[in-house]
């Protein structure tokens, strides 16, 4: 009996899957079949994904493009809303998340990307999603793959084992209250 | 909200007004559509996107959680510039003092200890001397085990035994090295410009400011510029001596001399010897009597001993690395032990996702080894 996988149509990616994604050739599928959304500070973040083999940003991920072209879209957190998901953990904590991330952790604590899910390999960030209580609006990259049937091999931190070890380990930091608060 | 809105707008003009940017340039600098955007965020007529937030710290050279900040954010430290460069001073100072506290918070994060401490060293601002200088070179050589080349090993010593933070800038033709001690501890900033031999003496030169930091406060010296040309002077003299230790430097003139006499080439591969400056070397020998002052000042000025010098520059030069080794190395551990996020890191480094991985490989870390593995020690 083949396992069964959840079928996000609508994923928020952070930039590691954006860039695993590029590299494992399945970015132009993904945009296909999949509504992608980034956070603002992602899509114009440039020095993220700049290479410095080909002295520009790839113009498959040239994300600005790509949401000016109505393939991917944007969201966008206000300030007021980065400060009030930021005091929800401790400084320290804060500081270890690119603010990117601290970006999509807000636009699903605020509602803003209600119908979608939050992709990332960076355990931080999982962790992140996990201690502000929304384990549920989490994917791992190898799920959401599947579930539009692209297999492919993966870097681990994009595998469904690393999310959920990660994820795991938030919900016990929401828990003890460790790195919130 | 209204509240947060009229702070932020505060803070961010503050910032802007203290670079001296106009509003138009802080547009540009920050990837913003119009000056008129700025202009309504600055008079908190317009909520300010989380993009826009990040583009803004960066262009100001100021974190976003001071921007966000309940509490207003404590005065920075005050840098102390030997030289401070003509362009661009407070923004080098901001950037300076905001890899210090990433330095800083690296160090926590990786769990990295605080293994010594430097000394802190009363002294007397109005009867400081030279002698002073010779006793404090002693003490510090001695302390810090520098051995008979200090030179060679003194900045790997200052970060990675007393945490010192080193980072190097370009400062331009004019600007000089700078030192600032505050909540993250002491830090240096070095021009990158500089000659690596010229470095060294920088480094020693900055770490009299640190051990005196309490005694002859940068605000002082700030103050009296008499006072401050004196201790500039005796921080010369105190780097001389730490970097060409008498009994070291005494050894290697005397087994090269001949009939009483040195060669020009030899001056050279001493200097180079002990990875200071020939001029450096010179006038040290000058202050142990071993030549005559005038007769340095013409070996210095000879145009065939600046030759020779110049011909052996290229075999011992050192490029100051962009980013210090500790500092990828603490940033790396932080990561391993899933305390800081990849992008982040990344950002840490000046990198991108894409180069990450060719850029830890540089300096020696590979994402996909397994760093866990223990030996049992006894």
């Amino acid at each position: 009996m083949s396992k069964k996988t959840t079928k996000p149509r609508f994923v928020l990616l952070d930039a590691d899957v954006i860039i695993e994604a590029y590299q494992v050739e399945v970015w132009s599928a993904l945009i296909e079949r999949l509504e992608i959304a980034i956070p603002s500070i992602v899509a114009h973040d440039e020095a993220l994904f700049y290479s410095a083999e080909k002295r520009r940003i790839p113009y498959e991920i040239d994300l600005l493009r790509l949401v000016q072209e109505g393939k991917i879209r944007e969201f966008t957190a206000s300030a007021t809303e980065i400060r009030d998901l930021s005091n929800k953990f401790d400084r320290v904590f804060i500081e270890e998340l690119h603010p990117g991330e601290t970006e999509a952790l807000a636009l699903i604590h605020f509602d803003k990307a209600s119908e979608y899910k939050f992709c990332s390999g960076d355990k931080v960030a999982i962790q992140g999603l996990a201690m502000i209580g929304h384990s549920s609006n989490g994917i791992s990259m190898e799920n959401f793959l599947k579930s539009v049937g692209l297999i492919k091999q993966l870097s681990y931190q994009f595998t469904e084992s690393y999310f959920k070890k990660w994820l795991e380990f938030g919900k016990q930091r929401r828990i003890t209250g460790d790195g919130l608060n | 909200m209204e509240q947060f809105r009229l702070l932020l707008a505060k803070r961010i003009r503050a910032a802007r007004e203290r670079l001296g940017l106009t509003l138009e340039q802080l547009a540009k600098e920050a990837s913003l559509p119009a000056l008129q955007t700025v202009s309504e965020i600055e008079l908190g007529k317009r909520e300010v996107k989380a993009w826009e937030l990040v583009n803004i710290a960066r262009a100001l050279r100021v974190s976003i959680s001071s921007l966000l900040a309940t509490e207003e954010p404590l005065l920075p430290p005050i840098v102390l510039w030997r030289k401070a460069p003509k362009k661009d001073r407070l923004s080098l100072e901001d950037a300076f003092l905001q890899r210090c506290t990433q330095y800083h918070f690296l160090e926590k994060l990786s769990g990295a200890r605080k293994i010594r401490k430097l000394p802190i060293i009363e002294i007397k601002p109005e009867t400081i001397d030279y002698q002073d200088a010779h006793g404090l070179s002693s003490q510090i050589s001695n302390q810090l085990n520098l051995g008979a080349r200090p030179a060679k090993v003194f900045a790997k010593v200052l970060e990675d035994e007393y945490s010192v933070k080193i980072w190097y800038m370009d400062l331009g033709e004019q600007g000089s090295g700078a030192t600032v001690v505050g909540d993250f501890g002491a830090a240096i900033l070095i021009n990158s410009r500089e000659a690596p031999w010229r470095r060294n003496f920088s480094f020693a030169h900055e770490v009299f400011h640190i051990i005196t930091w309490n005694s002859l406060p940068p605000q002082q010296l700030q103050d009296n510029h008499d006072l401050r040309e004196k201790v500039e002077r005796i921080a010369e003299v105190f780097a001389s001596n730490l970097l060409l230790p008498t009994d070291a430097i005494r050894e290697a003139i005397e087994l090269r001399s001949k009939q009483d006499k040195i060669t020009y080439l030899d001056v050279v591969e001493v200097a180079r010897e002990f990875d200071v400056s020939t001029e450096a070397l010179i006038y040290r020998l000058c202050s142990l009597k071993l030549i005559d002052l005038e007769r340095g000042k013409q070996v210095l000025s000879d145009s065939h001993f600046r030759a020779l010098d110049r011909g052996s520059m290229p075999r011992h030069w050192t490029t100051a690395p962009p980013i210090p080794e500790r500092f990828v190395r603490l940033a790396f551990v932080a990561y391993k032990l899933g305390r800081l996020s990849r992008s982040r890191l990344a950002e840490f480094l000046n990198t991108s996702l894409i180069d990450l991985p060719n850029v830890l490989l540089e300096y020696g870390f590979n994402e996909q080894e397994d760093y866990e593995a223990e030996i049992r020690t006894t």
